[in-house]
């Protein structure tokens, strides 16, 4: 089943398109990345799908609902993130009593567990909390709620390291003992990548990629060794990225292509580059990065 | 009406003794008690408190009593004029009885000639009255429109004229009285549909005193006789 | 995770209950405005007095008016903060669609009324033990009695209803376009200008509007004409925030 379904989805702002013609699918109990630059539309799509903000044109569906103002919606998800507003008169005890109300399936035990497991004081109030312990109050919110569409949108913002290894593991715990419809959209494409079944890559509103995440791995390669070797081999194909790295030494990110006389991996072997995998986070960036600017930041101080 | 006055106070102590004891129990399963809650109890309780309790501190008991007052500003039937007329006219018999402050009689009057010494600047309007009789008993009436205030009759506070008799002098003196009510009257709301009026239309009856003197035959009456109204 | 259908009475009733909490605030600064209308009132609301002969008399009356317009102005503001973009978001932190948080609105005014209402018509009794107490005077009730009780719990209350539902009305407007914070008192003011001017005998719009209620002295009649305006307003309220997208 189609948990969410988008269609040309398209959203604007005072006429600038914030997402563009934006189509996908995300089948129910996944758990999906959602990756994409800073203003890529990440938390635009994600506040679409639960219905806090309307799409300009194009079609969304969720739980076969057009989610702005579905009551069946709300009810069946939580959107997550560091911006969760919480009425400062409710102590986090009591924040907590009124999830249990609010979620048919919210686990009050998991929730108890947690909250002391990160040693909060029911006592507190919501907004005198750390961005760190925000986050991760917000997170426990999240998790307890069990609801079937669960949408973190950095869920991970100010926490530190432990915590946040903390989060995904019990993310990951969590939903294998109860599978949903998660959606994570995160910087640290890194961290969350273990727990990953799909991502979706949006770049100005669009989208670039919604692959299993083990594709996404397989998707591209790099490929290093003397220059004109490289060259020559990624003459007539898809580069991504290419940067000197030394001395007639070229580093290139191609994207693998099975067509025509063997892979590219097998050509560069025989060749007698390195090939080398790319990192999914290497791989995003590269992939998001302005054509003009293939170089990367190192462009801006080379030519002067 | 009056019983209804007197259930529903108990009504409402019951109901929000409830409400609070409910309030408290289940507050404390499902919300956490907080200032707020205790301020918002305390509050309420003290309104309710004051509420039952108002009664006590207001001085309806006693003798003043509502009544309705004729918003007729006819002059020939306000109670001066017409405690006046029957006055003068010497026809005490029709007085109604509410206006009587103080009957008294001076007995075994043996002088030949009375002074009758009102007080003419604030005092009251004296009348006299020759009897036929010379029984010797000089009889003081003291008549007051009383005091009504909004329809709130004050009359018992007032105190009557000071009539004196000294040898031959009859001295009458009004007692200069001060009052400071406080009202207390139904608020907004409930006024634009009782048609209370509280500050405009004030009704008043300023208490204005008579004294009526019956004066046995053959006693002459000397001083200031301009003063009195004389009966025939 | 099974899918669960979501009902609109039970979301209004979570969301009142959870409205109820977090509004506490606007209970404690009833407490505090109400006291203050107390402390203003108890020279009395009015007085009156005249001194005839050798009789001076001097009259304070001491109404719950000026506790009355406090919690008029305490319910207007009230329902336009509860329309503020804070208030709204924190709704759709838990379950809601903007119907259902604006009924729960509707339902937390109706209770701040009432308890508006209560307040309001008892703390009269208090402002008259405080009197009586601390001022040399005696006190007398005019009329009074419990049934004014509660034909004064009632009709307050629907006054405070009335007037939250113009605030909550207003609230929307400017939520909608901060134009309107300037557009209303213009308006106000403006018409009450205008007629000042045009020297035409007339009353200022507003203060036939105000009189419409007023004047009513026929207790179903007001409740008639309350009822019917403060749903108007909620109606058209509603339609408003309907539209409206969750920004935080």
């Amino acid at each position: 089943m189609k948990v969410i379904e988008c269609s040309e989805l398209t959203k604007s702002y005072n006429r600038k398109k914030v997402l563009n013609q934006l189509s996908f699918s995300i089948e129910e109990n996944t758990i999906t990345g959602l990756v994409g630059r800073n203003g890529a539309g990440k938390t635009t799509l994600l506040k679409i799908i639960a219905g806090y903000i309307k799409n300009t044109s194009g079609e969304v569906r969720v739980f076969s609902e057009r989610s702005f103002n579905s009551l069946n919606v709300s009810g069946n998800s939580i959107f997550v993130d560091d911006q969760m507003s919480f009425p400062p008169a409710l102590q986090l005890g009591e924040l907590l009593g009124e999830a249990k109300r609010f979620y048919p399936n919210y686990d009050a035990n998991l929730a108890k567990r947690l909250f002391d497991y990160f040693g909060f004081d029911e006592k507190a109030y919501h907004n005198r909390l750390s961005k760190g312990k925000t986050s991760t109050f917000n997170m426990i919110i999240g998790l307890a709620s069990r609801c079937p569409l669960t949408i973190f949108d950095e869920p991970t913002t100010g926490m530190d390291e432990a915590v946040r290894k903390d989060f995904y593991r019990a993310l990951l715990k969590d939903y294998i003992a109860h599978p949903r419809t998660i959606i994570i959209s995160s910087h640290h494409v890194d961290e969350v990548e273990d727990i990953l079944e799909d991502v979706l890559l949006i770049n100005k509103g669009s989208k670039l990629l919604h692959l299993p995440i083990a594709e996404v791995k397989e998707w591209a390669c790099g490929i290093k060794g003397n220059s004109e070797t490289v060259l020559k081999l990624i003459n007539n194909k898809e580069v991504l990225y290419q940067k000197e790295v030394g001395m007639n030494t070229l580093y290139a990110v191609v994207r693998k292509d099975s067509s025509g006389s063997g892979s590219i991996e097998e050509q560069a072997q025989l060749a007698g580059l390195e090939v080398t995998a790319v990192r999914s986070s290497d791989l995003f960036v590269h992939l998001t990065t302005e054509a003009k600017s293939k170089g990367g930041i190192d462009d801006v101080f080379n030519n002067y | 009406m009056m019983l209804l006055g007197a259930v529903l106070p108990i009504v409402f102590v019951i109901l929000f003794g409830l409400f609070f004891f409910i309030t408290v129990k289940i507050g404390k399963k499902y919300l956490t008690i907080k200032i707020t809650h205790w301020l918002l109890l305390v509050y309420v309780g003290v309104l309710v408190l004051a509420s039952v309790t108002v009664p006590l501190f207001a001085q309806e008991h006693g003798n003043i009593k509502s009544v309705q007052e004729k918003d007729d500003h006819d002059e020939m039937n306000d109670p001066y004029s017409q405690l006046y007329s029957k006055l003068s006219n010497g026809e005490v018999a029709e007085i109604d009885s509410s206006y009587l402050q103080e009957e008294r009689n001076f007995e075994h009057y043996s002088n030949k000639s009375i002074s009758i010494v009102p007080n003419t600047i604030n005092g009251p309007q004296v009348f006299v009255e020759r009897k036929e009789k010379a029984d010797a008993t000089i009889e003081v009436a003291i008549y007051s429109t009383g005091l009504v205030v909004d329809e709130l009759d004050f009359s018992s506070l007032l105190k009557p004229s000071e009539v004196e008799l000294t040898d031959n002098i009859l001295t009458i003196n009004s007692i200069y009285q001060e009052f400071n009510f406080a009202i207390a009257g139904n608020g907004y709301p409930v006024r634009q549909f009782t048609g209370e009026t509280m500050f405009e239309h004030h009704s008043f009856r300023s208490g204005d005193s008579f004294v009526y003197l019956r004066i046995p035959s053959g006693i002459e009456i000397e001083g200031n006789i301009d003063a009195l109204q004389l009966i025939n | 995770m099974s899918l669960t259908t979501t009902s609109l009475v039970e979301t209004v009733k979570n969301q009142y209950f959870y409205k109820l909490k977090a509004n506490i605030d606007s209970f404690s600064s009833l407490v505090g405005i109400q006291s203050l209308a107390m402390l203003f009132s108890l020279g009395g609301v009015g007085s009156s007095g005249f001194s005839g002969g050798d009789i001076s008399v001097n009259i304070k009356y001491y109404s719950s008016d000026m506790i009355f317009v406090f919690t008029m102005i305490w319910a207007f503001i009230t329902a336009i903060t509860i329309t503020t973009k804070p208030y709204r978001n924190y709704d759709f932190t838990f379950v809601t669609n903007r119907l259902s948080s604006s009924l729960a609105n509707v339902l937390f005014l109706g209770s701040a009324g009432l308890l508006g209402a209560i307040t309001s018509v008892l703390s009269g009794n208090l402002l008259q033990i405080i009197s009586a107490l601390f001022m040399d005077e005696q006190l007398y009730h005019l009329s009074g009695g419990s049934s004014h009780y509660i034909l004064g719990i009632l009709t307050t209350f629907f006054y405070l209803f009335l007037i939250s539902s113009i605030g909550y009305f207003i609230g929307t407007l400017v939520q909608i376009s901060k134009v309107f914070v300037v557009i209303i008192p213009v308006l106000f003011i403006g018409t009450l200008f205008f007629q000042a001017f045009s020297l035409k005998e007339k009353e200022p719009f507003f203060w036939n509007m105000i009189q419409f209620y007023t004047t009513e002295t026929t207790v179903s009649l007001f409740i008639l004409k309350a009822v019917l305006t403060t749903v108007a307003f909620f109606t058209l309220a509603t339609s408003v925030l309907n539209r409206l997208e969750v920004k935080r």
